[in-house]
């Protein structure tokens, strides 16, 4: 407190609601996040936060409950679970980390944020209907007829365009 | 003989055909036979599944409906796409209004899902379609009781409730079937620890941190070889080897299960695509 | 003619709860038959070292009560039995009594032991979870409750030897099970409970990495009539632990494994067995791996605050994911995440306590069924009111006592015996009705 008197503007860091948790739980996979304690079981199971100190799914879990909407949806940490589930079979509250950031991910492409690595690799699958059309190469092809296998590989593309037509916009996330 | 529609993914032909050779030979030796699926497209696993939980639908819900229309069930056998197909399967069967969503999607094609199809994943075929004593029975040629540390993977075993393959904390199947083949399993710590394979994607760095962990724990209980049971595994806990971090101890031998079963079954190293793995396993694979 | 009711009641399980309700009905001049399925009274307190939050010896606080118990005129003590059927109703209750033939008479057994040095046959000792030995004639701790050796037929080889050496000729091998049919106007039910079987949880390393023991197990090794006479020793090796972890809320406050309801006493035992070990080796590390700490009761808190003050427990805050083991000391490292730093920690320990939650014992549904009671959802007997009826059920005439009804401490179980018994007697002193 200053000395004469006048109060100090103070920082606004975040005010807690419980909207964005809510807006997850009703989203497809999201339900289960209320449940959660903060016991830290999830974090001490997982292995990406093992190896990379930036990610904590229990703080992950925080933020969301703690109304951090545009904080989580921007940000790479809903992309960095691996989707291993050490943390789902573990769980005392039987909450499930990697369906809620599913459901994170899916918010956050609706409204543009997608990792580019994601991005392209699903550009990719939308338009040839497999991920490794390029990598493809003639080598390959002579291991599978050396092995006895196929070397044509039948996969089809039409499909995946009528998909990318009816939930991607042409491109971008409808 | 016993039928099933192999879903190979999209990994498997290109990154392992020796994983996809290996699985035909020794499922036919064994009475189970493998038809190609024609025209497939893939599963969705991680990339779509993340940002349009329909589009995945969609995605695996064809390759559910081609089996059907094949009246097959199907086989996969990469951890992801065994995954993603139980767990869509799942949704489509719970979930009315996605199913009549994506069947409208695949009725262009005169395709359709209604839910007659199981999907089942290599190690289930092993376990319930073929049997322990079918395995024991076909052994011609045991292995000298060498240590072999098993890897499951993550999306083979987990979420329990939907993949029903193995019990996930204490998986049994790989090393019930290396006892048989006369190897010697071995138990090791993080046994059931991810590989590291999905977060190459975001964070390679990481992902090596991650499978070389496992590595390391591996060598610790000084185990041969590694058998996967997963095309991506398998591919990421040999590369990690090979990483600038990997350190220079020798490297282990990684092979999938059919190329570990495939000798003690009388059959040749080349019809395994044993010559293309990229660390060679022949040491290890001497049989009597 | 007035319809004949009873002026007995029947408690079923000799535990402190059911001894309670047992000296509580007596003293007001009523007949009690006391029903109990082991060989002895005194229950999970009897294999109790220290209570909290008081840290009193738990045998001490016990043993006046066995006596007591043991020599009241009221209470007719019917141990190594269990209750086979029950007809009737409130005031006239008719039950059929199963007594196991214990092969040794117990009005001539003296408790001297002389047939136990004699027995040539060993085996796990249940009383000190299965760490030290017994015979295959035995008494389960020496205050035992009647002081009478037991046969246990199933290891038993008969060779004979034992009835030789008895001097008393107590011991009968022919000796069969005997029914007893009596007569009760109210039943109560004491039947405690049993410790989740944390082997159910292969992460953690219990049944695996012989350092990774349970709080029972712990409570007996401590203890000085335990199987090490109270040395604190780890069992792979039997040196002294440097580091000790103990690990809550395992077999309790988890869905997944069918048992949401949270334990009540563990957080409180574990913060008394952590003081107890640092009082074993005062130069320890010892540290309690918790979700939350439940100090809720007179005295908790402030023991809470003892336990960290004055010993010098180290509480983190982190479930525990993992216990592995190094290969060639037998050391356990504990993965978890102290969530109050966000950090992931390694802790090497060289033995680890896990504190399972409580459970409803086993043979609870058979119970239950014979009674006509209902039971919740997780599986305890279901009271008729929580605020109004905390010991009755919602059979007229059965009541509940103790953790047959839910997890409690040693002072809630009492206190639940007083009042089953007050219920009971209500319809003794009515003359049945």
């Amino acid at each position: 407190m200053s000395n004469d008197g006048v109060p100090q503007k103070s920082v606004v860091n975040n005010v807690p609601s419980s909207d964005f948790a809510k807006e997850v739980e009703k989203e497809f996979g999201g339900e289960g996040i209320m449940k959660c304690i903060q016991c830290g079981m999830c974090t001490a199971s997982c292995m990406v936060a093992s190896m990379a100190d930036r990610y904590r799914p229990r703080k992950l879990i925080q933020k969301i409950l703690l109304g951090k909407r545009e904080e989580v949806l921007s940000s790479e940490l809903p992309w960095l679970c691996m989707t291993c589930r050490l943390c789902e079979e573990r769980c005392q509250e039987d909450v499930n980390l990697a369906e809620i950031f599913h459901a994170v991910r899916e918010i956050a492409a609706r409204e543009g944020y997608v990792p580019k690595i994601f991005q392209n690799t699903i550009n990719k699958v939308l338009e040839d209907g497999w991920l490794l059309k390029d990598a493809y190469t003639d080598f390959v092809e002579d291991d599978r007829s050396d092995l006895g296998l196929d070397p044509k590989l039948d996969w089809n593309d039409d499909f995946v365009k009528k998909v990318k037509k009816r939930y991607f916009n042409g491109g971008n996330k409808k | 003989m016993k039928e099933f529609v192999l879903y190979t993914g999209c990994t498997t032909p290109v990154r392992l055909p020796a994983y996809e050779a290996a699985i035909t030979i020794v499922l036919e030796k064994l009475g189970v036979r493998l038809i190609p699926m024609k025209d497939a497209n893939c599963c969705g696993a991680q990339y779509v599944e993340s940002v349009s939980h329909t589009a995945f639908a969609a995605m695996s819900g064809r390759i559910l409906a081609i089996a059907e229309s094949m009246d097959r069930d199907i086989l996969a056998v990469c951890g992801a796409c065994s995954g993603s197909l139980k767990i869509v399967k799942h949704d489509l069967d719970h979930n009315p209004d996605l199913r009549a969503e994506v069947n409208d999607l695949l009725a262009e094609e005169g395709l359709k899902y209604t839910g007659t199809v199981e999907v089942k994943h290599l190690l289930q075929i092993f376990n319930e379609d073929i049997g322990y004593d079918a395995i024991k029975a076909a052994i011609v040629k045991p292995y000298n009781g060498v240590r072999l540390a098993a890897h499951y993977g993550c999306h083979v075993t987990r979420p329990p409730e939907i993949v029903q393959v193995d019990n996930p904390e204490t998986p049994v199947i790989i090393d019930k079937i290396i006892e048989i083949a006369g190897a010697t399993p071995v138990d090791y710590t993080g046994k059931t620890r991810c590989c590291g394979g999905p977060m190459l994607a975001m964070d390679q760095e990481v992902a090596n941190k991650i499978g070389l962990d496992k590595i390391k724990n591996i060598r610790s209980e000084r185990a041969q070889g590694i058998v996967t049971a997963c095309v991506f595994c398998d591919i990421q806990l040999t590369q990690v080897q090979f990483g600038d971090t990997a350190g220079s101890e020798p490297k282990i031998p990684v092979l999938t299960l059919p190329q570990f079963l495939g000798p003690a079954l009388g059959i040749n190293f080349d019809k395994l695509g044993i010559q293309l793995n990229k660390i060679s396993p022949e040491a290890i694979l001497q049989v009597t | 003619m007035t319809e004949r009711k009873a002026q007995a009641a029947l408690v079923i399980g000799g535990g402190v709860a059911g001894m309670q309700a047992a000296l509580d009905i007596a003293n007001q001049g009523f007949k009690v038959y006391l029903v109990e399925r082991t060989p002895s009274i005194g229950g999970r307190m009897a294999q109790i070292d220290k209570t909290f939050p008081t840290l009193d010896c738990s045998a001490c606080i016990l043993t006046p009560k066995l006596s007591e118990v043991s020599h009241h005129k009221h209470i007719n003590l019917l141990t190594y039995s269990e209750v086979g059927s029950v007809t009737g109703k409130s005031g006239d209750f008719h039950v059929r009594i199963r007594r196991k033939a214990r092969f040794v008479k117990e009005d001539l057994c003296s408790g001297c032991g002389d047939c136990a040095a004699e027995c040539p046959t060993e085996v796990p000792n249940e009383f000190d979870m299965n760490i030290g030995f017994r015979k295959a004639i035995y008494i389960g701790f020496p205050q035992a409750t009647p002081n009478v050796y037991t046969v246990d037929k199933e290891n038993c080889i008969n060779c004979g030897r034992c009835v030789k050496a008895c001097q008393r000729n107590a011991i009968d091998m022919e000796m069969t099970d005997r029914t007893l049919d009596i007569h009760v106007g109210a039943i109560i039910i004491a039947t405690g409970f049993e410790l989740f079987d944390v082997s159910q949880y292969p992460r953690l390393g219990y049944g695996h990495y012989p350092n990774v023991i349970h709080a029972m197990e712990f409570e007996r090794l401590i203890n000085a009539a335990g199987p090490t006479h109270g040395h604190l020793v780890r069992l792979s090796d039997g040196r002294k632990p440097h580091s000790i972890g103990f690990v809550q809320c395992v077999g309790a406050r988890d869905v997944q494994k069918g048992v949401p309801y949270c334990s009540r006493v563990c957080c409180m035992y574990s913060i008394k067995n952590a003081v107890m070990a640092l009082e074993h080796y005062p130069d320890a590390e010892v540290s309690v791996y918790y979700a939350d700490i439940r100090a809720f009761g007179k005295g908790f808190e402030e023991f809470y605050e003892m336990a960290k003050k004055r010993f010098g427990v180290r509480f983190v805050r982190g479930r525990v994911a993992e216990v592995m083991e190094g290969k060639n000391t037998g050391n356990l490292v504990v993965k978890v995440e102290d969530t109050e730093s966000s950090t992931i920690r390694l802790v090497e320990h060289d033995m680890v306590v896990i504190s399972p939650g409580i459970i409803p014992p086993e043979g609870m549904d058979t119970l239950a069924t014979k009674m006509g009671i209902a039971k919740s959802d997780d599986g305890y007997v279901q009271i008729a009111h929580s605020f109004f009826g905390p010991t009755l059920t919602k059979v007229p005439g059965v009541f509940v006592c103790g953790c047959a009804d839910g997890p409690k401490d040693i002072p809630d179980s009492v206190s639940a015996g007083s009042s089953a018994a007050m219920k009971a007697t209500i319809i003794l002193s009515k003359g049945g009705a």
